[in-house]
C-alpha cells in the first residue's frame, strides 16, 4: 500500500514564503510575523511541524530547497540506548542552524509555543536543527502539554493510512 | 479480559503508538524506503506490540497508570518496528554492508533482542562498546539505504 502524499498547505507555504523573504532582505524573518495573525498561524504550524513526522518532512524538503542546502535528520533519542545522537553535519547555508537554549527548550515542553515570541518562532520555522531537535525532546520526553496533539496526529496518520487496529483481549 | 483501565488505556494508546513507529521508521529509513513500506511495517508492529501487552493481563495491577502504559506499549512498538525493519529484504541485504561488529550488535540487541550486558560478551566487548556500535550499526544503516 501505498502512503498519501503529505503537502505543506497553501496558507502555510505562503507564509513560508513571507518568512522566508523577510529573512534574505533583513535577516529578521519575525518581520513577517508583525500580523497577529501570521503568528498565530506560525505558531499553530510550528505546533504541527514538532509532532507530525511527515508534516516536518516535506517543511525540511521545502527548507533544503530554497536554501539550496542539505539536511539529514537526526537518529531519534529513543534509538540511542541512552547515549547522545550523532548530531547531523551543519549546513551553514542554513541561515539559522543553532539549538535552541535550553530554557527555552524546557518552556516549549512544559507549555507549547505560544511562550516563543516572533522571533524565535520566525527563526526556528527556517531552521532544521532546532526543529528536529525540539520535535525529538517533545517525542522523547511526551510532556503533559503536548499529549493532545500528539494523540491527534496519531488519528490522522491512522486514517491516513487506513490502519484499523483490533486489540487482542479486548471485547 | 483485560482490567477496564487497560482497555481504554488501550484504546486510547493507539494513535500515539502509529505515531511513535512512524517516526522511528522514518527516521531509520528515510523516504525512500519509509514511504512504501511504512503503513504496512507500522500496522505490524503494533499489532504485535499489543499481543504482547495482551499476555500481561496474567500479571493483574502491574501497570499503575495510563502514562505508565503508554510508554510500555511505545517500547514494545519500537521494538518491534526495529525487528521488522532489520528483518525487510532490502534493509537485510544492506545490513551486510556493515562492519561485522556493528552488523552483529544490531542483529544482537534488536534481533534478538539481547541487553547491551548479555551482547557485550557474544561480541567480546565491554557494555558501552555494545551501545556505540549499535548506535554507530543504526546510524551507518541509515547512510546506506
Amino acid at each position: 500500500m501505498t502512503t498519501p502524499t503529505y503537502a505543506i498547505p497553501a496558507d502555510e507555504q505562503d507564509l513560508l514564503g513571507n518568512l522566508r523573504i523577510a529573512d534574505k532582505q533583513h535577516q529578521r524573518p519575525d518581520e513577517a510575523l508583525a500580523d497577529e495573525t501570521q503568528l498565530a498561524r506560525a505558531r499553530a504550524w510550528l505546533s504541527r511541524l514538532l509532532v507530525d513526522f511527515r508534516a516536518r518532512e516535506v517543511h525540511t524538503d521545502w527548507l533544503c530547497e530554497v536554501y539550496q542546502a542539505k539536511f539529514r535528520p537526526p537518529l531519534l533519542r529513543r534509538l540511542c540506548d541512552g547515549l547522545q545522537p550523532p548530531q547531523p553535519a551543519t549546513d551553514l547555508r542554513f541561515n539559522h542552524h543553532t539549538l535552541l537554549a535550553e530554557p527555552r527548550v524546557d518552556q516549549v515542553l512544559k507549555d507549547g509555543v505560544n511562550v516563543l515570541p516572533a522571533e524565535d518562532v520566525g527563526a526556528i520555522l527556517l531552521n532544521p536543527y532546532a526543529l528536529w531537535d525540539l520535535a525529538d525532546r517533545i517525542d522523547n520526553e511526551l510532556p503533559q502539554h503536548w499529549l493532545p496533539l500528539l494523540d491527534q496526529v496519531g488519528q490522522q496518520i491512522m486514517r491516513d493510512w487506513d490502519i484499523e487496529l483490533q486489540v487482542p483481549g479486548m471485547p | 479480559l483485560w482490567p477496564d483501565d487497560y482497555i481504554e488505556w488501550a484504546r486510547q494508546s493507539k494513535p500515539e503508538l502509529i505515531r511513535v513507529i512512524g517516526e522511528a521508521l522514518l527516521a531509520l529509513a528515510g523516504p525512500s524506503r519509509g514511504r512504501p513500506t511504512g503503513s504496512d511495517l507500522a500496522r505490524e508492529a503494533a499489532r504485535r506490540a499489543f499481543v504482547t501487552a495482551d499476555s500481561w493481563r496474567r500479571y493483574p495491577s502491574t501497570i499503575v497508570d495510563q502514562q505508565q502504559f503508554r510508554r510500555l506499549i511505545g517500547a514494545l512498538g519500537m521494538a518491534e518496528a526495529l525487528w521488522l525493519f532489520l528483518d525487510h529484504e532490502y534493509v537485510a541485504t544492506q545490513i551486510q554492508q556493515l562492519s561485522s561488529k556493528r552488523r552483529l550488535a544490531l542483529l544482537l540487541r534488536y534481533v534478538a533482542r539481547l541487553s547491551p550486558a548479555d551482547a557485550g560478551p557474544v561480541l567480546g566487548i565491554p557494555l558501552e562498546e555494545v551501545r556505540r556500535a549499535t548506535l554507530e550499526g543504526l546510524d551507518g544503516l541509515r547512510s546506506l539505504l
